[in-house]
């Protein structure tokens, strides 16, 4: 697998675009579909998170359910119980814990163990955090945490009410965009290009003066803190927060979106989202043969199309350029 | 500056190399020959701890390298060209010569890029180009650039010249004698191309099955017809 460069102009085009059509669902859909939304643009984060450590660092997770999971507790605990903190500080708090988890599992496995050996270590891990939080008299055991109010952002001269209306629905596509961007610079600065070294050829990297272990640290606890924060945006969209945030079948879901919208792609796992979104969406109504229909789908998609929905759009296109011009340097 | 003391280096059970001991002050170039499998690449490999199990003394400026990892040795100063060049396909030439200065941790300063075009100039007209996007001079090139970006103290390059087109190798030595003449850089350069080892170092190391046969300037080397005979010869 080969990583795609993002040009600046393509990234910020791509995003506007995906930003002014979320933007206009509330004003043309009902509170379903709203809801579904916001929920595909915290997956969005949830995706391309995971794909930060996996295409460019190595790191295949099948844990990352708990840094979403410890996110979602972490701010639902927070606001039904110490409810007098600012939002951006329980935010902070999230990303903190799911950046903590993240450390404790890089320090406990990436040095003993790579590739889908560490894959099986974070997916244990991944299992004790949830029977950890089943067990937790103060995350409300299996029943979770309920009750989890939209937030009043106080600006200082204004107060932000979320609750009202469809703010938070803004805030989430808002704060998603800022996410997506942030990871987009990760994704294309010296340090992502550090990940990729360690990728592809880590003696090289080591040669280079690259602390190949650190650095993969370093993009674990990334991952980890944007995947909480993801988590942490999403508790008072989803007003509950339950234990199933943290069980093992909930990281697959970064994995699919990743594979389904191609991971050699920065957007890859953002379309891949969007897709998902769409199919469960479409399917919502065959009751009892929705999860076959969009899991067969999915199989059919990654078994065919290794590359993902954008590596299939990327060969079609050079496919279509081939005869008339020459080739073209990398790709977008 | 550089002092390596009985270095013995093992893949797995097989002893590659025995006892070498190799001296090499600020500013020279040393040559490492030897015929295939003499363990030359080994021995770099071996400095940087890169593969090989290595024991023996190994000290840069009078500190001990010996238990430091790849990455650390890097840092305070050895540069390694591999013999495969190791070029990252999916950067451009500018973002790979970049990934060098990750060895300046220290604070030193790195090259820029136009002091590295007028280092190699070779490298000017490439830097937007893609890693795979490259011939093999061409990577050559890129490959010593990054090497020299972080300014180590040593640079080490293993078989430079080979697989290269004669026209190539000129400017391959030239550039090499350039980086030593202006920056004072410190290079063991393995070769099995005498002429061109002979350009562009000072003095010489014979290596036969891991062990060194010969060390001493080109002129007692020429004084010894009989070791390219029974060490070089196919």
């Amino acid at each position: 697998m080969t990583i795609a460069r993002v040009r600046p102009a393509i990234f910020f085009s791509l995003l506007a675009l995906l930003v002014a059509g979320a933007l206009i669902v509330p004003h043309v859909a009902n509170r379903g579909v709203v809801f579904l939304s916001g929920v595909v643009a915290i997956n969005v984060v949830f995706g391309i998170a995971f794909n930060l450590a996996f295409a460019k660092a190595g790191i295949l997770s099948f844990g990352n359910a708990m840094f979403f999971a410890v996110g979602a507790y972490c701010a639902g605990y927070l606001i039904t119980q110490q409810n007098h903190l600012p939002f951006v500080v329980i935010l902070l708090a999230a990303a903190g814990c799911g950046g903590l988890l993240a450390l404790v599992t890089g320090l406990l496995a990436l040095r003993r163990a790579s590739g889908v050996y560490f894959a099986v270590i974070t997916l244990a891990v991944g299992a004790l955090v949830h029977v950890l939080i089943m067990k937790l008299n103060f995350l409300g055991r299996n029943d979770g945490l309920v009750g989890v109010n939209r937030p009043i952002i106080d600006l200082g001269l204004v107060e932000l009410d979320l609750a009202r209306g469809d703010a938070y629905y803004y805030f989430i596509i808002a704060s998603c965009a800022l996410l997506v961007t942030l990871m987009w610079v990760l994704w294309s600065n010296r340090f992502g290009r550090s990940l990729q070294g360690v990728k592809s050829d880590p003696m090289r990297a080591s040669f280079l003066g690259i602390d190949i272990d650190r650095k993969r640290l370093i993009a674990l606890v990334l991952s980890g803190s944007i995947t909480a924060l993801a988590g942490a945006i999403y508790a008072p969209w989803a007003q509950i927060v339950t234990p199933e945030l943290a069980h093992w079948s909930f990281s697959t879901m970064p994995l699919l979106f990743t594979l389904l919208g191609g991971s050699a792609f920065f957007l890859g796992p953002a379309v891949g989202a969007i897709l998902f979104g769409l199919l469960d969406y479409a399917t919502r109504s065959l009751i009892g043969i929705s999860d076959l229909l969009v899991g067969g789908l999915l199989l059919a998609v990654v078994l065919s199309v290794p590359g993902g929905v954008l590596g299939l759009l990327g060969s079609l296109l050079a496919r279509v350029r081939a005869p008339s011009s020459p080739r073209r340097e990398g790709r977008a | 500056m550089l002092e390596v003391s009985h270095l013995d280096a093992f893949y797995g059970q097989s002893h590659i190399l025995h006892a070498i001991d190799l001296r090499l002050a600020a500013g020279e170039s040393v040559a490492l020959l030897g015929r295939n499998g003499a363990g030359k690449s080994t021995f770099l490999k071996t400095l940087l701890n890169a593969g090989p199990r290595g024991s023996g003394q190994i000290a840069l400026d009078g500190r001990p390298l010996s238990t430091e990892a790849t990455h650390v040795r890097a840092r305070r100063g050895l540069a390694l060209v591999p013999e495969d060049r190791r070029i990252f396909p999916k950067l451009t030439v500018a973002q790979n010569i970049e990934m060098g200065c990750h060895a300046a941790a220290d604070g030193k300063a790195c090259y820029s890029l136009d002091e590295i075009i007028a280092l190699l100039p070779m490298v000017g007209p490439l830097v937007d180009r893609l890693g795979y996007q490259l011939s093999g001079g061409q990577q050559q090139m890129v490959a010593i650039a990054r090497g020299i970006v972080s300014r180590p103290k040593v640079l080490m390059l293993d078989e430079p010249a080979e697989g290269l087109a004669p026209v190539i190798v000129d400017e391959l030595g030239d550039a090499i004698n350039r980086i030593r003449r202006s920056e004072g850089m410190a290079m063991i350069i393995t070769e099995q191309n005498l002429d061109f080892a002979r350009e562009t170092s000072d003095r010489l190391y014979l290596l036969d099955v891991g062990e060194v046969v010969f060390c001493g300037s080109w002129a007692d080397f020429d004084d010894r017809p009989d070791l390219v005979d029974r060490y070089l010869a196919l």
